[in-house]
C-alpha cells in the first residue's frame, strides 16, 4: 500500500486559507484575543460573522488541519474548533441531525479529551461554553450530545480561549458508534489542536526572527551574532519538522490508511515539542521586552501550551505510540 | 496534502516493489566486523549497477542515466519505498551523487558522456577539496595547477579526508591557477587517479576502517580536456556540487536513520513484556518526523524552489548521533565490545556533523536565508 505523500497544498486548501488567513487579520488583533478571557462577546460576535461560511466541517481533514493554523497563528477564539468538531462528530453517528446542527452552529460546540484516548469518565473541556445550548463529546464507543451542559469555568493559562470543565448533565443522550470512528475523531480532534499549536509556534519563530533583525546592539543586530542566528535556525528547523510529521497524519487520516494511529502519535508528539523548545527560546532572545505582560509574546506560548493539552499532550501520544506501534521489522535490517 | 494512491501510483509501485523484492541485497549487520569494509563489496557493486540498468538508480533520469522519465508523483513512491527499506543505492556516493549531476550541469560533451559511468559505478570517484589548512574554509585551498609548454597542466599538491580515494578511478578536484594565470582563480579538473605523480595514502579512522585517505598529486600531468567549466570556473561548481551532493544523499541519509530507528525499537523491546523502552520509542519517533520532512525535502517541486539542501543533512546527522547513542546505552556492557555498537555505530556518527560541511556551517547556511545580516 502506497504511503507516499503529496504535501502541496490542493487550490480549495491555499483559497481557504488564504480566507481566513485575511479575515482574521482584518477582525482579530492580539488585544482583541487579550481581552476575551474576561469579556466573550467580541469572540461571540467574530463567531457569528464567521459561521454562515460553513466551510470547513465539509472541505476535508487537510483543510481543517490548515484552517486551524492560522486559527492558532491569529489567537482566534474557540468557537471554530469547537462547533465543526462537533458537527463531524454527529455527522459520523447522525448525518440528519449533524445537518440540522449545521444550521445552527451558534448553538453547539464540542468538548474535547485531555487525554491521548477517549476514555470512559472522560475529563474533558468544553470549548467556549458561554451560550451553547448543545455539547458534544466523545466516550470510547458513543458520541454524546449533552442537551443542558453544566459548566464550571476553567482558569486557564491561555487568554484567547474559553474552557468549561465538562460535567455530564442528566440529558445526556449517547448516540452509539463503533470504537474505529471514535478513534478518527480523537484523532481530528487532535490533528487540530496540534495545527493551532503549531500556528502558534509560526507566530512566535517569525517574531523572534523579525526581532533578531530588527534589534540593534554591539553597533549590529543581534541576529548577526553566530549563537542567536543558530538558535533561530534550530526553532525554524523544529517546527518545519513538526509541520512535516503533522501533515503527514494528516494525509493518512483523510485516506483512513491504517498507519495514520501511530502518524497522529508522532505528530502531536512532534508538535509538543515544538512548543517547549520554540516558546523558551523566542522568549529568551526577546530579552527582557519579551518578558513583559505587555507584549504580545506570552499570548502565544499560552495558547500554544494549551494546545499541546487538548486531545492529549505530545508527551502522552509518545507513550501511546508505544502501544500503538507497528513495527513491520524490514527483511533488510539485522543489527 | 493529500496521500498518493491513484491506479497510476500503485502500479509504479507495484512494480518498483517486484524489482526490489527479487534484487534487492540483503544488509550487513549495522555494527561488528559485518558492516567494515576495506574493499567496495561486489554485492555493492552489483546492485548499483542493476539499479542503474533497470532504471531505477535515479529514476527521473532518463534511460541512458540510469533511470525512467519519472513524474514527480512517481519519484514520490520511489523515495518512499526505497527509505521505508532503508536501502542504500550506491556504497561510494562521489560518483553518482556529486560528480554526475556535476558533469551534466558543467562539463563539455566528453565530460559529459563519463557520467553514465559514474552514475553506474563503473567508474568510482573521489573529490579533492578539502586540504590540511582548507576545511570549512575551503578558499584557504593551496594545490596548484601550473599551465605545461604542451597546452595542458600539471597539478602539484595535497587533498586530505578524500572519501574512497583509495579505490578511486577518477578525481574531481579543485586547484588554483597558477603559472602566469595566478589570481585567475580556482578551476576544476578531472584527474586520472592512476596517473603517475598520483599517491594515495589510506588514513585509519577511529572506528578501524580506512575508507578516506590523503593524496598527492606530484606534477600530475592533466589535458587541457581534464578542465570543467573553463579555467577559473571552480566556485561556482563547487557550491552547485556541494548542493547535488546534500541532494543526491539525502536519500542515503534517510535510508541510515531507518536503519538504525529500526535497530533501536528492536534493541528496546522486552520480548517477554512486550514493552518498548521509552527510549527507542522517542527516537524511532523523532526519525519517523525526519522521515517525512526529509521525502518533503527531496521532493522535485521543491528543486523549483531553491529550497536548501541544508536542513536535510543537519537534521538527519544529528539525528544519527541520536539513534546511535540509545543504541548504544540499549546494548549497555556490550555495547563497550570491540565490534560492539559504541564503534561500530556511535564513533561512525561522529563524521557525520563534520564531513560534507560541518553542523555550523549548515546552520550558517540556513541562517543566511532566515536573516538577511547575518554574515
Amino acid at each position: 500500500m502506497s504511503f507516499a505523500i503529496d504535501f502541496e497544498p490542493t487550490t480549495e486548501e491555499s483559497s481557504l486559507v488564504s480566507f481566513l488567513r485575511h479575515a482574521l487579520e482584518r477582525e482579530w488583533s492580539s488585544d482583541d484575543a487579550r481581552t476575551h478571557a474576561t469579556d466573550p462577546i467580541p469572540g461571540r460576535r467574530l463567531w457569528e460573522q464567521f459561521r454562515d461560511w460553513d466551510g470547513l466541517a465539509d472541505a476535508g481533514i487537510g483543510a481543517l488541519c490548515l484552517a486551524h493554523e492560522e486559527l492558532g497563528a491569529r489567537l482566534a477564539p474557540g468557537h471554530t474548533f469547537g462547533a465543526n468538531l462537533a458537527v463531524m462528530g454527529l455527522r459520523r453517528v447522525d448525518p440528519e441531525r449533524a445537518a440540522a446542527a449545521l444550521a445552527d452552529t451558534a448553538r453547539i460546540t464540542f468538548a474535547a479529551a485531555t487525554t491521548a484516548c477517549p476514555q470512559a469518565e472522560g475529563d474533558a473541556w468544553i470549548l467556549e461554553p458561554e451560550g451553547a445550548e448543545l455539547v458534544v463529546f466523545l466516550e470510547p464507543h458513543a458520541v454524546v450530545v449533552d442537551r443542558a451542559p453544566h459548566t464550571v469555568q476553567l482558569s486557564t493559562i491561555d487568554l484567547s480561549r474559553r474552557l468549561g470543565a465538562l460535567a455530564p448533565g442528566t440529558h445526556c443522550e449517547r448516540l452509539n458508534a463503533p470504537e474505529e470512528a471514535i478513534k478518527d475523531l480523537h484523532n481530528i480532534g487532535a490533528l487540530a489542536a496540534a495545527a493551532d499549536a503549531l500556528g502558534a509556534c509560526r507566530r512566535l519563530v517569525e517574531a523572534t526572527r523579525q526581532h533578531a533583525v530588527d534589534r540593534h546592539q554591539f553597533g549590529r543586530p543581534i541576529g548577526s551574532f553566530q549563537a542567536l542566528a543558530h538558535r533561530i535556525v534550530d526553532i525554524a528547523a523544529t517546527v518545519q519538522l513538526a509541520r512535516a510529521a503533522l501533515h503527514r497524519a494528516v494525509a493518512l487520516a483523510a485516506a483512513e490508511n491504517p498507519a495514520r494511529h501511530e502518524a497522529v502519535h508522532v505528530a502531536k508528539a512532534s508538535v509538543g515539542d515544538a512548543v517547549r523548545m520554540v516558546s523558551a527560546n523566542a522568549v529568551h532572545v526577546h530579552g527582557a521586552m519579551g518578558y513583559t505582560w505587555e507584549h504580545d509574546l506570552h499570548l502565544f506560548v499560552r495558547r500554544a501550551y494549551l494546545s499541546d493539552r487538548l486531545f492529549g499532550s505530545g508527551t502522552s501520544h509518545e507513550q501511546a505510540l508505544a502501544r500503538d506501534l507497528l513495527i513491520q521489522p524490514s527483511t533488510a535490517v539485522h543489527v | 496534502m493529500k496521500l498518493l494512491d491513484s491506479p497510476a501510483a500503485q502500479t509504479f509501485r507495484t512494480e518498483l516493489v517486484a524489482f526490489l523484492d527479487e534484487h534487492a541485497p540483503r544488509l550487513p549487520a549495522l555494527w561488528g566486523a559485518d558492516a567494515q569494509w576495506d574493499e567496495i563489496p561486489e554485492w555493492g557493486r552489483e546492485w548499483q549497477a542493476t539499479l542503474f540498468d533497470h532504471g531505477w538508480l535515479e529514476p527521473e533520469n532518463p534511460p541512458e542515466l540510469g533511470g525512467r522519465q519519472a513524474s514527480r508523483e512517481q519519484v514520490l513512491v520511489y523515495l518512499d519505498e526505497i527509505i521505508a527499506r532503508g536501502l542504500p543505492r550506491s556504497l561510494h556516493f562521489p560518483g553518482y551523487a556529486i560528480v554526475a549531476p556535476t558533469l551534466l550541469q558543467f562539463g563539455d560533451s566528453d565530460q559529459r558522456s563519463l557520467a553514465a559511468r559514474a552514475l553506474r559505478g563503473d567508474d568510482v570517484w573521489c573529490i579533492g577539496m578539502s586540504e590540511p589548512d582548507a576545511g570549512s574554509d575551503l578558499s584557504r585551498l593551496r594545490t596548484e595547477l601550473t599551465p605545461t609548454s604542451t597546452g595542458g597542466f600539471s597539478v602539484r599538491g595535497r587533498k586530505i579526508w578524500t572519501s574512497y580515494a583509495e579505490h578511486a578511478d577518477m578525481c574531481l578536484c579543485y586547484a588554483r591557477l597558477g603559472g602566469e594565470r595566478r589570481g585567475a582563480g580556482v578551476t576544476a579538473v578531472i584527474v586520472d587517479m592512476t596517473a603517475a605523480g598520483v599517491e594515495v595514502h589510506p588514513i585509519r579512522q577511529i572506528t578501524g576502517a580506512s575508507d578516506f585517505a590523503e593524496v598527492v598529486f606530484d606534477d600530475v600531468e592533466l589535458s587541457a580536456a581534464s578542465v570543467i567549466g573553463g579555467e577559473g570556473a571552480g566556485w561556482p561548481i563547487a557550491r552547485a556540487s556541494l548542493d547535488h551532493e546534500r541532494r543526491g544523499l539525502g536519500t542515503e541519509w534517510l535510508s541510515g536513520i531507518v536503519r538504525l530507528a529500526e535497530a533501536v525499537v528492536t534493541l528496546g523491546l522486552d520480548r517477554s513484556t512486550g514493552v518498548i523502552d521509552a527510549r527507542a520509542v522517542h527516537a524511532y519517533r523523532r526519525a519517523a518526523a525526519v522521515r517525512a520532512l526529509g521525502i518533503r525535502e527531496l521532493d522535485p517541486v521543491e528543486r523549483g524552489r531553491d529550497s536548501s539542501p541544508s536542513l536535510l543533512k543537519l537534521l538527519t546527522s544529528e539525528l544519527a548521533q541520536e539513534l546511535s547513542d540509545v543504541a548504544a546505552e540499549l546494548l549497555g556492557a556490550d555495547a563497550v565490545d570491540a565490534n560492539g555498537a559504541i564503534v561500530g555505530a556511535r564513533f561512525r556518527t561522529y563524521a557525520d556533523t563534520i564531513g560534507g560541511g560541518t553542523s555550523e556551517i549548515q546552520r550558517d547556511l540556513l541562517a543566511r536565508r532566515l536573516l538577511p545580516t547575518h554574515a
